[in-house]
């Protein structure tokens, strides 16, 4: 078996609440808090979870635009930050990212050819190879170079923006490109272009891609395997089939069915789930779940269940107490997640 | 065509033979006038409201759903230049009064936005907010008022609510501010209820909880509702009918399942479509090509026909009129695709 393009393990981050006086922490914000996955090259892996959960601080984490507290990244065999690893400079031109705000991650004073050449001049190229680059991304990407190569970000829509965003991604060639809710901020019908600029790009230049998004429907569409986040853990990963088809995580499995129904004939007649979700900053002790899971026991409140492979697959881990034999739960199926 | 037999057309037969609709809206049309443009932002809008019905806007930003819906209500600001015909329960809104206007806002009609803080003053309670609501329009005192706010808190179901109706609105988690925005709006009653955007900033598993809640809201009060969104999805759950809009005119009208089932017109159909949800993993979205219209020039003919596969210079001539496909069931366009 191939080792994985990017190894993740032991990811954490807790940000600090200072108060008081002496300005001390009074407070810790459990962002992400002991995360571990793997991204096979060539994949796509999603990451879904709502507010709260980490997913955009993990991908902060990924591209170290902020320090984790603790755990490593293994981005192809090298660890990220180690002296007999990669440094940091050198895995971010293997490793980009999008964000969601197509308008904040431009410089709106720099022409757009200017912004997709910077990353390749600041990487040691020439002023006349970035911006022959440059001109290439934007023809891939599907703008025409001679409209847009002397244009500001405001005079574009978001839809176009985005793409400048996914071309200055491009631009130092990077095997893995990390989309932060890419495409949530556009309209459903641009959202379907970029989407489909995605999927010939990945295939044009054998990307790896991480897609963290709220949508649901976009991840299955787009992911190979998925993760599910909530309150700054992992409680489930693996194929998208399995997740979306029979997912083992009570969490998982009330947030698929929260999607709105298509079909006016068969409307959802009741919320999968009460309340809002928790505050990071005090999350409950053992499974973070447990305050609305409706299978929550004793145990759930003592242990924190920790990421196993769900009886029926290995292709599907989960981390909860009902998924295993001897956890001491009362329901522990191997069947998957009762009624 | 007449006006009527435009009217007529959009509204639902059996509401127009029973009773007189609670809206009516007839070619409602919103400039926004400034030194470099006059964007037309709603171009000729028409439609029927019954009692008890819940109608959902579907459209993409700058389609001139936010801007129709806010016209009902007079909420656009100065540099707005409104013409057509608003009724609402009979009386003209355009011709209205300030004051008139001003008692109408609250008491017969409410309003959910997308953004609750928005709608909620932060240096008041919530509590003393909706109290200030019943006594404003009610004429009660404020202890009847918050008696009011605590029976709307249970009816939007808020738990422990005498605790939250002394919580500032930043106090409140999204859901319960989305909850007691809804209470505001529900305060006097309002025959009318018109909702912005209200779920669309709300994570996945608390937009449901929302969604269902207006739905039982609305069936147990009997309120007309008008739901804005761009969410397909969003519309399927709460609609009884259906309203497509595309660069300031309304494209397609019709019960949610025959727009949903059967849609008629291509910009419809699109949409429809490009929705990602069942796609094949791997197989490429039908996407619409291009990008919405800049309506400071709006295109002579059909809005949508420079995007349209099945355009003919015809088309581009004028505003398609409205061709009936079955009752209920409209779409302006000269090749609608007519239900099998």
């Amino acid at each position: 078996m191939t080792s994985p393009l990017l190894h993740v393990e032991g990811l954490k981050k807790y940000f600090p609440i200072k108060g008081g006086i002496l300005n001390r922490t009074v407070a810790e914000v459990q962002a992400v808090d002991e995360v571990n996955f793997d991204v096979a090259r060539g994949e796509t892996l999603g990451i879904v979870g709502e507010s709260g959960c980490g997913k955009s601080t993990t991908a902060r984490l990924l591209m170290q635009l902020i320090a984790p507290d603790a755990g490593a990244l293994v981005f192809d065999g090298m660890e990220v930050g180690r002296k007999d690893g990669i440094s940091v400079h050198d895995m971010r031109k293997r490793m980009q990212m999008v964000f969601q705000d197509s308008y904040s991650s431009l410089n709106p004073r720099l022409p757009i050819e200017a912004s997709i050449a910077f990353g390749p001049i600041v990487h040691g190229a020439s002023q006349k190879d970035a911006r022959a680059r440059a001109r290439d991304l934007l023809a891939k990407v599907g703008l025409n170079p001679n409209q847009f190569v002397r244009r500001y970000p405001h005079e574009l829509s978001g839809g176009q923006r985005q793409r400048v965003n996914i071309a200055r991604a491009l631009a130092l060639e990077p095997e893995v490109l990390i989309l932060d809710e890419a495409v949530s901020a556009l309209d459903k019908s641009v959202e379907a272009q970029v989407l489909n600029l995605l999927t010939d790009l990945k295939a044009e230049f054998n990307l790896t891609f991480v897609f963290i998004s709220h949508d649901l429907n976009v991840v299955r569409y787009v992911s190979d395997r998925v993760l599910v986040m909530y309150l700054g853990k992992v409680v489930e990963i693996g194929d998208v089939d399995a997740i979306y088809d029979t997912p083992r995580h009570p969490y998982t499995r009330a947030l698929l069915s929260a999607m709105p129904s298509m079909d006016p004939e068969k409307r959802t007649t009741e919320p999968p789930l009460t309340g809002d979700p928790p505050n990071p900053v005090n999350p409950p002790s053992g499974c973070r779940f447990r305050t609305r899971c409706p299978f929550a026991e004793a145990v759930c409140a003592e242990q924190e269940p920790q990421l196993r492979d769900a009886a029926t697959s290995a292709a599907q881990s989960v981390a909860c107490h009902m998924a295993g034999a001897s956890s001491g739960h009362s329901i522990s199926s191997e069947k998957g997640l009762p009624e | 065509m007449s006006q009527t037999a435009l009217a007529d057309q959009a509204a639902p037969p059996e509401a127009s033979i029973k009773a007189k609709p609670l809206v009516r809206v007839r070619d409602l049309k919103v400039a926004f006038v400034s030194r470099d443009a006059t964007v037309q932002a709603v171009n000729g809008v028409n439609f029927d409201l019954a009692h008890g019905e819940v109608l959902t806007i579907l459209g993409e930003s700058g389609s001139g759903k936010s801007v129709t819906m806010r016209a009902l209500m007079r909420l656009l600001p100065k540099r707005a230049r409104l013409s057509g015909e608003i009724q609402i329960d009979g009386d003209d809104v355009i011709a209205m009064s300030p004051q008139s206007l001003s008692d109408m806002r609250g008491r017969d009609v409410g309003m959910i936005f997308q953004e609750p803080m928005v709608a909620f003053d932060p240096v008041f309670s919530v509590g003393a907010q909706i109290a200030e609501t019943v006594q404003r329009h009610m004429g009660k005192s404020r202890a009847d008022g918050l008696k009011r706010a605590l029976e709307l808190f249970d009816l939007v179901q808020i738990p422990s609510p005498e605790r939250r109706l002394a919580a500032y609105p930043h106090e409140l988690s999204g859901g319960m501010r989305q909850r007691a925005m809804i209470a505001l709006a529900l305060a006097c009653s309002p025959k009318l209820l018109l909702a912005d955007e209200p779920t669309t900033a709300l994570d996945a598993t608390v937009q449901i909880q929302i969604l269902l809640l207006l739905r039982q809201l609305q069936r147990d009060l009997g309120m007309s509702v008008i739901f804005v969104t761009h969410d397909v999805g969003v519309a399927t759950e709460i609609a009884d009918r259906m309203v497509v809009m595309y660069g300031g005119r309304m494209v397609e009208t019709g019960g949610v399942a025959q727009v949903i089932r059967s849609p008629a017109h291509p910009y419809t159909r699109g949409l429809l479509s490009s929705t990602v949800h069942g796609a094949s993993r791997g197989t490429r979205l039908e996407a619409i090509p291009g990008s919405p219209p800049d309506m400071s020039d709006p295109p002579p003919g059909c809005a949508f026909a420079p995007r349209c596969q099945l355009a003919t210079p015809e088309c581009t001539a004028g505003p398609p009129p409205p061709i009936d496909l079955a009752p209920g069931h409209t779409a302006r366009c000269i090749r609608p695709s007519h239900p099998e």
